[in-house]
């Protein structure tokens, strides 16, 4: 009976290691979801899904380049509000075009992952400080440029990045799976995917492997400040406005999301496709409170435990808790 | 025959389906030195562990003093008496000897540590092992011979029965050396039995009293030391007769690859001037701390080219004082360095992955990796290295020394280097694999590449170099042809 019991439990365990246990957390999501409710497996829901998946998902790609490379970015939140204040505040003024401004707000992004990136490779900062601090201070400029206030009044045709739709989906919904697809082949078929990877999982053996470990440490700063920027500009399109506080906890929502796929948070293990099953099982679960009408402030509960037992279950599946260091 | 010591009957280890131990017997009598000899994979490691309680035997049992015991964790054999050194010494850096000592034991009461207390039982226990070390002193300070000795003494420190130590000689010049085995000598005449794990024969000899010999999971034998010779020895160690140790050949060489000129770098190397050969080994032998290290992360960009650095290097005709790694590699330089687990390797990634990392230029189209090409390249140097594992895709820290070594070797190979620079490349690897890795050195020399072999063990640098160059605290003190002098002298005047 023992001998039984013991050989089901570890049939389970390498059921659990293999790849692709949070595909299997996808499903069970989904298919507890739909018992839950019966709004869930309707077309509109999924498509809504999907819609509301987009900003942890284009923020959490960003993301994941930053924490294979071993690093961490809390300036998302940040990244996100200044570059969309400063946009959506030139753009209200009718002092620049609709392209000119999303082209400035991506540029901003892109300033502020270079800032970033300077400061945790040239100046050999540790990457949570240098971004906690570059997050107080984009947040702060954008507060001190919209004095705290809603900026509105924002041409219609500016909305056509967050709502018009083609083929069926979402245009940010395509741009999403759009991005993810490229990043797939970057982290794939790339010398410098590889070479993100193997910063990450060993800085100096890398180094000493001929990899400028200093270049791709910036660049993936880089990434995440345009995709910050992005979000930012997806969410003010969507709204037709900007306030204060679109950026507020998306840095943790995309950390969750790329963890949640299977990324090591010391670097070096993990990829997109983790990533986006990781951002959709989050979205999906608040998804389903919604529908379930969970109270709203229960709803972060919820999401913090959720994360947590995402997490718990990964790790016994990597076998670093649970397990005797022989069973290797 | 009266039941004290340690006795194991029939120890059996499986991991996952793979018998690593099998039917192991073995024995350690109360004071005695007992040798545990074999090659990489052979299982000292994982017999070690099952004394130690980091592993627990798949069969067999265990009997201590005549009483059946069994180990769930270090923590309880420690309670049995029984303490581990490891190789990677597992100490603290940043806390000073006295903690490292008492870690685990801190003298004091209700939860406060009692410092002086500490201070007084760290230097009575080193008192004991007849060393004198300042127990304030923060021990990163220290070098390794005296890390390890405090790691002894960390062991000594509650009852100890039982001292198992793994591979402590790997990293250490001779004369510290011979103060270990001063220590052991000394801990034999104290009651404590000594388990000495080693790949050196010679040290076998002269320090055991009796030796067991593993070799793939199995034991060969349990020998008198007294009654055995080295040639014996090897031949169990190995299953067959090494014909030849060093199978050194010597091919024509060419134009000068590489040329140093007045290298001189802060504290560590003062005027270092040589020049290396197309098809030539070139060896520079000295202790540890000697800069044989400091001379390959010269060369290979390490130091940047700011002014810590002075001197010129010359690759060709190109003054080549590389800003970083990511200029030499691209030059064809490799490094092989001492520390393959931190240095050379990616460990937590595969096989494949390792081997083409310094290799991706010539595996790339346009911006795309050619994954076939790759492919192939990495199953031809796996073949051709006899790298032994399952797949490509087989994550490098589950390899043998040996064979991790032979994965770094293939990286240079698969980059096209046409400078490979060898630190100690055969430091805590099996007498199988060194041969291999000789003969790896062999065939990079034949393709007209150059050798720089740096090395504190002499009999492997006069096996091997062509031409040798004797390094002693920073400066280069001879220049000796291989065939114009004899091993003796050259060991002679590395001392």
């Amino acid at each position: 009976m023992e001998k039984k019991k013991s050989k089901i439990l570890s049939a389970v365990k390498a059921g659990m290691r293999s790849q692709g246990s949070v595909f299997v957390i996808l499903v069970i999501m989904c298919v507890l979801t739909s018992l839950f409710t019966d709004k869930f497996f309707t077309l509109s829901n999924l498509s809504n899904v999907l819609t509301q998946s987009v900003t942890c998902g284009i923020a959490a790609i960003g993301m994941t380049f930053v924490i294979l490379t071993g690093g961490i970015d809390l300036s998302v939140g940040g990244s996100i509000v200044f570059a969309a204040t400063i946009g959506t505040k030139l753009l209200s003024e009718g002092k620049m075009s609709v392209s000119g401004a999303v082209l400035l707000m991506l540029g901003l992004g892109i300033l502020v992952g270079c800032l970033n990136g300077l400061l945790i490779t040239v100046f050999k900062m540790p990457a949570f400080i240098a971004t906690l601090a570059t997050s107080k201070v984009t947040a702060g400029l954008a507060l001190y440029i919209s004095m705290g206030k809603t900026i509105i009044g924002l041409p219609m045709e500016y909305s056509t990045i967050g709502l018009g739709k083609v083929v069926g989906l979402p245009i940010c919904v395509w741009l999403m799976i759009l991005l993810y697809i490229a990043a797939f082949l970057i982290l794939k078929y790339t010398g410098y995917g590889r070479e993100v990877y193997a910063t990450g999982s060993n800085r100096k053996s890398a180094w000493l492997s001929g990899i400028n470990v200093q270049l791709i440490g910036f660049s993936v700063y880089v990434i995440q400040g345009f995709m910050s920027a992005l979000v930012g500009v997806i969410l003010t399109s969507k709204l037709l406005s900007c306030t204060s506080t679109i950026g507020n906890g998306m840095e943790v929502n995309a950390i969750a999301a790329v963890v949640i796929g299977g990324a090591s948070m010391s670097g070096g293990e993990g990829g997109v496709v983790g990533t986006i099953v990781g951002a959709l099982i989050l979205t999906i679960i608040s998804n389903a409170m919604n529908l379930m009408s969970v109270n709203a402030y229960l709803q972060q509960v919820v999401m913090g435990l959720i994360i947590i037992a995402a997490i718990l279950f990964d790790m016994i599946r990597k076998g670093y808790i649970f397990r005797r260091p022989d069973e290797e | 025959m009266d039941n004290k010591g340690l006795v194991m009957k029939g120890i059996g280890k499986q991991f996952s389906g793979v018998t690593v131990l099998k039917d192991i017997d073995f024995e350690i009598r109360p004071g005695e030195i007992h040798g545990l000899l074999g090659e990489n994979g052979a299982g000292k490691s994982t017999l070690m562990k099952i004394i130690n309680g980091v592993l627990s035997p798949s069969g067999g049992e265990i009997y201590l003093d005549g009483e059946q015991v069994k180990f769930d964790s270090p923590h309880m054999a420690a309670a049995h008496g029984i303490r581990m050194v490891y190789q990677e010494l597992d100490l603290f850096p940043h806390l000073s000897v006295a903690e490292n000592i008492c870690q685990g034991a801190l003298p004091g009461r209700y939860h406060m540590v009692d410092w002086k207390q500490m201070k007084k039982r760290a230097e009575e226990l080193l008192a004991m092992i007849r060393i004198r070390v300042d127990v304030t002193e923060k021990l990163d300070r220290l070098s390794i011979a005296q890390q390890q000795i405090v790691a002894i003494a960390r062991a000594l420190n509650s009852t100890c029965k039982i001292i198992l130590l793994d591979e402590p000689t790997s990293a250490l010049p001779r004369h510290d050396v011979d103060n270990l085995f001063e220590i052991v000598r000394e801990l034999k005449k104290q009651g404590i039995s000594v388990v000495f794990i080693s790949h050196k024969l010679d040290e076998m000899l002269e320090l055991t009293d009796r030796i067991t010999i593993l070799n793939n999971g199995r034991k060969v034998a349990t020998v008198q030391t007294s009654e055995i010779n080295e040639e014996q020895l090897a031949e169990m160690v190995v299953g067959k007769t090494i014909k030849n140790k060093y199978p050194k050949v010597v091919f024509d060489q060419g134009r000068t690859l590489l040329k140093l000129d007045h290298i001189c770098l802060e504290h560590h190397l003062e005027d270092i001037s040589f020049e290396l050969k197309a098809g030539e080994i070139l060896g520079i032998v000295g202790l540890l701390g000697a800069g044989k290290t400091e001379i390959a992360k010269s060369i290979f960009g390490v130091y940047g080219n700011g002014k810590e650095l002075t001197g010129s290097i010359h690759i060709g005709e190109k003054d080549v004082r590389y800003a970083s790694p990511v200029e030499a590699v691209k030059a064809g330089i490799g490094y092989v360095s001492e520390d393959r687990g931190s240095e050379g390797l990616q460990v937590h990634q595969p096989i494949g992955f390792n081997i083409s990392l310094s290799a991706l230029r010539h595996i790339k189209r346009g911006f795309i990796l050619d994954l076939k090409k790759e492919a192939q390249q990495n199953n031809r140097l796996i073949d051709k290295l006899r790298i032994k594992c399952e797949s490509p895709r087989q994550m490098v820290r589950n390899l043998s020394g040996g064979n991790q070594q032979k994965v770094v070797i293939a990286k240079w190979f698969a980059s096209r280097a046409k400078i490979v620079v060898f630190d100690e490349p055969t430091r805590g690897i099996d007498v199988g694999a060194k041969v291999e890795v000789y003969n790896l050195m062999n065939e990079l020399v034949q393709a007209g590449i150059g050798v720089l072999l740096l090395s504190s063990e002499v009999p492997e640098v006069y096996g091997m170099a062509d031409r040798i160059l004797v390094l002693k605290d920073g400066r280069i003190t001879a220049e000796l042809e291989t065939r114009e002098t004899t091993e003796a002298d050259l060991q002679r005047r590395v001392m």
